[in-house]
């Protein structure tokens, strides 16, 4: 029960204003590092990958006609008709585009279509990759050519991600498990690391998930890199 | 540098240091990064008491602050300083947010973790905790009643400031928060 030794404002201050945990700065410290680190999943997935380019649709498009001035939005351009199409097209399910002959795809679909304002720019890492990957900004009119994984390494996590979700592995093992897919496909640079975004998986099955981890069993959470282009591979357990 | 703008020191007259601040972030990657210090919080619990839920504020509170870094170069002193700037950027980052998820069934009523407004009032005591109950009863407001409130209570910004968030002046803010919260007692009254 609201005792009533205190006015309501003073419960409303108090309940509203409840400070962050030091857990929580931590964790909105580390999501925003990783920032761009975090789309790379979305990459290897057609149907993922259009959904961040929705994403940056959303954002460009829906200028929020009341917030005038400085507001984002207010002064975006939607994305230009055909691009975003058109770029998610050269990037299919198992295929690996070299970061050059993206750059040089992409720049033929901005000249075909006359946009000439738009620029392709590589992000961390994507000029020395073996696979990128292409995000559309409409706001500063780039493409940035993201790190994306080989085929294989992708398909190579995928049977591993759904291994651990059916089975109970420790954290060695489900390191050992990552580390050999990564090995077979003979990449390198990389670094399997337990101090990622936590969980994450199909939306429609992360409840089962966050079970089977409370449970004591290790999952492949998800993949980024570092500001010196390091690939990172994240595990998540307890 | 901005142009005009020859050091960080702030002291210059008519440059209010905290604004020299969010104009240096443009150019400056620490300085956006002590404009996030300042004001993650505030946004934090302004897109805590509007969306319920902890783990997706602070979501937004990142997606808020990377919008805010890829748009601090278009900042400019007006229109009720920089952290009303980034609340409003939070709030849209909620509003698409919550575009994406509708149709929307207030999440309390399906979480069987969340505090049932239909339990006995000992029940309720013993299984809720009452601020969290009063974040919940907030965040089923409507939608201007419930961003006043969060601006006021939980982003602890006045009247006036609020009004440049959400598009009103100083006295019809003003009246807004005091219906809100008048519906908010009803509200509690009514369910503990």
């Amino acid at each position: 029960m609201i005792s009533s030794d205190r006015s309501f404002e003073e419960r409303l201050r108090e309940a509203l204003g409840d400070p962050m945990t030091a857990t929580q700065i931590a964790a909105l410290d580390a999501r925003l590092q990783r920032g761009r680190a975090r789309r790379v999943p979305f990459l290897r997935g057609q149907a993922l990958r259009r959904s961040l380019l929705l994403i940056a649709v959303v954002v460009v498009v829906l200028p929020l006609a009341a917030l005038a001035g400085s507001i984002p939005g207010a002064d975006h351009v939607p994305l230009p008709p055909g691009l975003e199409d058109r770029v998610t097209s050269l990037f299919s399910e198992d295929a690996c585009v070299a970061p050059q002959a993206a750059e040089e795809q992409i720049d033929a679909i901005l000249a075909d279509l006359g946009y000439s304002e738009w620029s392709v720019e590589p992000g961390t890492g994507a000029a020395n990759t073996e696979c990128v990957g292409a995000a559309l900004d409409g706001e500063t009119r780039t493409i940035e050519l993201l790190m994306a994984l080989p085929p294989a390494v992708h398909d190579g996590l995928a049977v591993v991600r759904e291994q651990l979700y059916s089975e109970c592995r420790t954290k060695e093992e489900a390191r050992a498990l990552v580390e050999a897919v990564l090995v077979q496909a003979g990449m390198e640079g990389w670094e399997i690391r337990t101090d990622g975004p936590g969980i994450s998986g199909p939306s429609d099955r992360i409840e089962q998930i966050e079970r089977h981890v409370e449970n004591g069993c290790w999952v492949y959470s998800t993949t980024g890199w570092t500001a010196e282009g390091t690939r990172l591979f994240w595990i998540a357990g307890k | 540098m901005i142009p005009g703008l020859a050091s960080g020191t702030g002291e210059r007259a008519g440059i209010d240091p905290a604004e020299e601040l969010a104009l240096r972030a443009g150019v400056d990657a620490e300085a956006f990064a002590e404009l996030y210090r300042r004001h993650r919080e505030a946004v934090f619990r302004y897109l805590r008491a509007r969306c319920r839920d902890d783990d997706l504020a602070l979501e937004l509170t990142a997606v808020a602050f990377e919008k805010a870094l890829r748009s601090i170069r278009r900042y400019r002193t007006k229109g009720g300083g920089v952290l009303a700037w980034l609340l409003r950027i939070a709030r849209n980052a909620a509003a698409d947010h919550e575009r994406r998820q509708r149709p929307l069934v207030p999440q309390w009523r399906m979480n069987t973790d969340r505090p049932s407004l239909e339990d006995s009032p000992e029940e309720v005591a013993v299984r809720s905790d009452e601020r969290r109950r009063l974040r919940l009863l907030v965040a089923d407001l409507p939608e201007v009643q419930r961003d006043a409130l969060a601006l006021r209570f939980g982003a602890g910004l006045t009247a006036r400031e609020i009004g440049v968030v959400i598009g009103k002046n100083e006295e019809a803010t003003q009246k807004l928060i005091s219906r809100a919260i008048a519906r908010l007692r009803e509200v509690v009254h009514d369910q503990f």
